[in-house]
């Protein structure tokens, strides 16, 4: 059963491949099954349109009993995202059961960026303006997403 | 919007959470956590194993004598420590215990012990079932078990509302140990091995780790998910164990401390059944009490009354509980029964020690 992890990373990619959620993308690098690379594009409608967020996730032969661990590589401007690009998001953490692939895990930090929640602020100043000033938090997030246009080229 | 500072619980990520703390110290803190969590984890891992081997129940009470009091790490999850007249309650228990059972077997405290217990004591119980040759009824047990794991996988997913592709691992792994035991118990009636002999393979394949154990425990939880969700009704008054916040809206996220009111099955079932890890409150054992039955005898540490000895039995007694037994027969209603109450017809009863927080398999 030591290769339990990796067998379910191969399901993981394939199941990315032939039934990709929209928005989200991801890969394992070249030479190693349990580093991955992906990318999130910010949904429509929002602040974080057109934005292109590149994350890499880690993985331990525990996976999938316990999370990988997942960073956002663009710089971010979100409550919950710290400056590093940990992101603080429950089912990462202690609500993390073996349920989510890596689908679901890309899906929900997706929907985490139009939906933060208040209650662990992971980037106060973010948190601060998100409550109390939206209009110049949506400018900020815009800022970002020009950025990682940037990051890009 | 709330402010996160008025929010009233307190998390492991906003328990430095104000505008006068920097944010690298916050995150130094969450990290400081999560690596204190880690390490916790890790000499658990290292000091206990999965499901340890067969030891005497007369060195229960060794856990409880003065000098031991402190060392909690030998008794898992739950802690041993206190002060003398808790553990005088345990002593009696463990005096208690050793007049009724002969051996224990210890569960990892990682907060699967009582899922990894009953599947443990489920599957040697299984080995065991047609050891009396005289019963047919008990070898059907084990096609019994196998009949109900294999097809739940369309259960868990039409009524728990799991995504098939991302549980099936779990679900084949199920079936993979049910069809081993199956294989070993032939090898065991054609040959004559010894019978530890031919579990052990079993045994050891129960304490790889990240494998057939964990695997299973996980897929147990998403049985009782599944059953506790198809019948909620049935469930919803008990979700909160009366442990939860007084505060029905206070909800926190990021938090080994929170409590969490509980309002529907499926957050319950979210939170507190699927993450591995999260210890199983009354109601997922009164759930996952499906086809078998379940004893537990609870030594909580509360002193025994034993001046009455030999007048009332149940002073001097630790209580037992039994729950569920052979659920289908009723139509999935019915579960726990209080000992008075009809003799469950199922040949299959596992025998559980609950101490506070954690729970090990009992052998007669």
């Amino acid at each position: 059963m030591s290769t339990s992890a990796r067998r379910r990373l191969l399901r993981d990619f394939k199941r990315l491949q032939n039934d990709p959620p929209s928005g989200v993308t991801g890969a394992p690098m070249d030479t190693n099954i349990m580093l991955w690379q992906a990318v999130i594009f910010g949904p429509d409608d929002t602040p974080w349109e057109g934005g292109t967020f590149k994350l890499v996730l880690e993985f331990t032969e525990d996976y999938p009993n316990k999370a990988p661990q997942v960073r956002f590589l663009t710089k971010m401007f979100h409550p919950n995202i710290y400056n590093d690009g940990q992101i603080c998001l429950d089912i990462l953490q202690n609500q993390w059961s073996p349920i989510y692939d890596i689908s679901a895990i890309l899906t929900s930090i997706q929907s985490l960026l139009c939906d933060p929640n208040p209650a662990s602020p992971a980037n106060s100043e973010a948190s601060r303006l998100y409550n109390e000033n939206r209009r110049e938090y949506n400018r900020r997030v815009r800022e970002i997403v020009e950025q990682s246009w940037q990051d890009d080229a | 919007m709330t402010a996160a500072s008025d929010l009233p619980s307190i998390s492991s990520t906003t328990i430095l959470s104000s505008d006068n703390i920097t944010l690298s110290a916050h995150q130094e803190q969450d990290i400081k956590t999560r690596a204190q969590i880690e390490k916790i984890e890790n000499e658990i891992k290292a000091n206990q194993k999965l499901t340890s081997d067969l030891i005497p129940i007369t060195e229960l009470s060794n856990l409880y004598l003065d000098n031991n009091a402190t060392t909690s790490t030998t008794i898992g999850d739950g802690g041993g420590g206190g002060g003398g007249g808790v553990n005088k309650g345990f002593l009696q228990g463990c005096e208690y215990l050793a007049t009724k059972y002969t051996n224990y077997r210890a569960i990892r405290g990682d907060g699967n012990c009582y899922y990894r217990a009953f599947l443990y004591a489920l599957v040697e119980n299984l080995y065991n079932s047609n050891n009396d040759p005289s019963s047919s009824s008990s070898s059907s047990e084990l096609k019994r078990i196998s009949d109900y794991i294999n097809s739940s996988i369309d259960v868990v997913v039409q009524r728990g509302g799991y995504d098939r592709f991302a549980i099936e691992t779990f679900h084949e792994e199920m079936v993979d140990l049910l069809s081993t035991i199956t294989e070993e118990k032939d090898k065991k009636n054609t040959t004559d091995d010894d019978d530890s002999d031919s579990f052990s393979k079993i045994h050891n394949s129960l304490n790889e780790e990240n494998g057939t154990s964990d695997y299973c425990v996980w897929y147990l939880r998403v049985i009782t998910s599944t059953i506790l969700k198809s019948d909620p009704d049935r469930f919803v008054h008990y979700l909160n164990d009366g442990s939860g916040s007084d505060d029905p809206t206070s909800s926190s996220t990021n938090s080994s401390f929170n409590t969490y009111y509980y309002t529907d099955v499926p957050t319950y079932c979210a939170r507190e059944i699927d993450p591995m890890g999260k210890e199983c409150s009354m109601v997922g054992v009164l759930a996952l009490a499906f086809q078998i039955t379940v004893e537990i005898e609870y030594m909580d540490g509360k002193e025994l009354d034993i001046k009455n000895n030999n007048n009332n039995n149940n002073t001097n007694t630790l209580i037992k509980h039994s729950f569920g037994g052979r659920l289908h027969k009723e139509g999935g209603k019915d579960g726990a029964s209080d000992g008075d109450n009809v003799k469950s017809s199922s040949a299959l009863c596992i025998t559980l020690l609950y101490r506070p927080g954690h729970y090990d398999i009992l052998y007669k």
